[in-house]
């Protein structure tokens, strides 16, 4: 049985790291994230799981970190948007200019990741499932689905290209 | 940040979860069991908890179980909505909780949460009202089972140190044709205005409905009226829903006039798709 009943020092793995982190039983994982391994791309925004603005991927799916407690996480694979490192999708929202204020941006983009991620063909009606989760405050919905949906389409693009450059080399051998 | 302090445990069997539960609640630490945590979270972060320990069921096997077994599916407490909808082991289920909260909640939310939670709408627990479902429960008097609505009458009613382990469904009631619609006031995700699933048996339609009342229930007057069909299908339908119980919501989400209003036609709707 685990258990957490004093501050304790744990093993998390975030972004392919093992880091080492004292929590205490009720920390969240936004705040473990932010306080205690310095991560401060997971946004606190309401943090009662409404905004989304919190939202990491833990074992490729997204979480709003907010409503998770950081012993939930050991042993499970944590992404934040500093693990990101220059993902097609945060080149998707820059060149669709998917953000105002930009608050509500990691968490946008982590949903987005999530979505590329188990649906990388996705179509309109997912998307906007997916993307459902998240507030935006600025409204930038609009910029932040032609993102989304450019980075769907791009993917689908490499796909093709790779599918047909396969079937050439198929042909030659 | 929770200021609020409590201890968290995470057995990893059921004697082990009812055991901690009686140490802890003799110590006066009083317990509460979690899975998703999502209700329990909100509560903490206001300190309206009134707990010095968690009990993280989502370690027990049992709690996790999604399986077919001797002509019934078992769905283990601590599945996830999302968990739910992807494996979709019985579509009326996964109709009904794809349209709870949102996408990224329902990866937390789970299955037994949503029945024991305390925001009554419990919409989960629709489907198994309209078909012959059995519960198993663990606790520390050991091992019971019995039939859904003997532990859930629009809330979970269980012994102290009670958890639900899992439920299940006859196999043949996962195909009777049914359908789930839920009607929000202003946004897609939101609490419900009402929600409304239906099943049709050889008997007759069975109707169970959440956010009329203040809680989830079966309209077992409203099914039999539905049964008699020898008048026009609006007008039928406006006599079957004066079967209702009384206590129908007023609140921000709309009047009682109103809720009937949309009742009337979801009900319409939805009668002529299952």
């Amino acid at each position: 049985m685990q258990a957490i009943t004093d501050p304790k020092e744990i093993e998390l793995n975030v972004n392919d790291e093992d880091r080492i982190v004292t929590i205490h039983p009720a920390d969240t994982l936004l705040y473990t994230l932010r306080e205690g391994l310095g991560l401060t791309g997971a946004k606190p925004g309401c943090e009662n799981g409404d905004c989304g603005a919190c939202t990491v991927l833990v074992d490729g799916g997204p979480i709003k970190s907010c409503m998770m407690l950081t012993a939930e996480a050991i042993g499970h694979d944590i992404q934040t948007v500093e693990g990101l490192r220059g993902a097609p999708i945060q080149r998707a929202f820059i060149d669709a200019w998917a953000f105002q204020c930009g608050y509500c941006t990691s968490g946008f983009i982590m949903v987005a990741q999530g979505l590329l991620r188990a649906h990388p063909h996705a179509d309109e009606k997912t998307m906007t499932e997916w993307l459902r989760s998240n507030i935006c405050r600025c409204t930038s919905y609009e910029e932040i689905g032609k993102a989304v949906r450019s980075a769907i389409e791009r993917g689908d693009e490499a796909a093709r290209r790779m599918s047909e450059a396969a079937r050439a080399a198929s042909r030659r051998s | 940040m929770i200021a609020e302090d409590f201890v968290y445990y995470r057995p990893d069997s059921l004697p082990e979860a009812a055991r901690l539960f009686s140490e802890l609640d003799h110590e006066g630490d009083n317990p509460l069991y979690y899975a998703g945590g999502t209700e329990i979270l909100t509560s903490a972060r206001l300190r309206d908890l009134g707990t010095r320990a968690l009990i993280d069921l989502k370690g027990i096997p049992e709690c996790r179980l999604c399986e077919r077994c001797d002509g019934r599916l078992i769905l283990g407490s601590c599945l996830t909505l999302a968990e739910i909808a992807a494996l979709n082991p019985w579509p009326l289920l996964t109709e009904t909780v794809g349209r709870l909260a949102d996408h990224t909640t329902r990866r937390k939310i789970t299955l037994g949460g949503n029945l024991a939670g305390s925001i009554h709408y419990r919409e989960a627990a629709l489907p198994f009202l309209l078909v012959d479902a059995r519960a198993r429960l663990y606790g520390p008097g050991g091992d019971r089972r019995t039939s859904f609505d003997k532990v859930f009458d629009g809330s979970l009613h269980l012994g102290r140190g009670e958890f639900l382990v899992h439920l299940e469904v006859a196999e043949a009631d996962l195909d009777l044709p049914g359908a789930c619609v839920k009607k929000t006031r202003l946004d897609w995700v939101d609490y419900p205005l009402l929600t409304v699933a239906a099943v049709r048996s050889e008997n007759g339609y069975r109707v169970a409905l959440s956010g009329l009342l203040d809680r989830p229930f079966r309209a077992r007057g409203l099914e039999k009226a539905l049964g008699n069909r020898n008048e026009s299908a609006l007008g039928h339908l406006k006599k079957a829903l004066s079967t209702l119980p009384r206590g129908v919501l007023e609140d921000l989400h709309g009047s009682a006039d109103y809720r009937l209003f949309v009742l009337g036609h979801t009900l319409e709707d939805i009668l002529s798709r299952v």
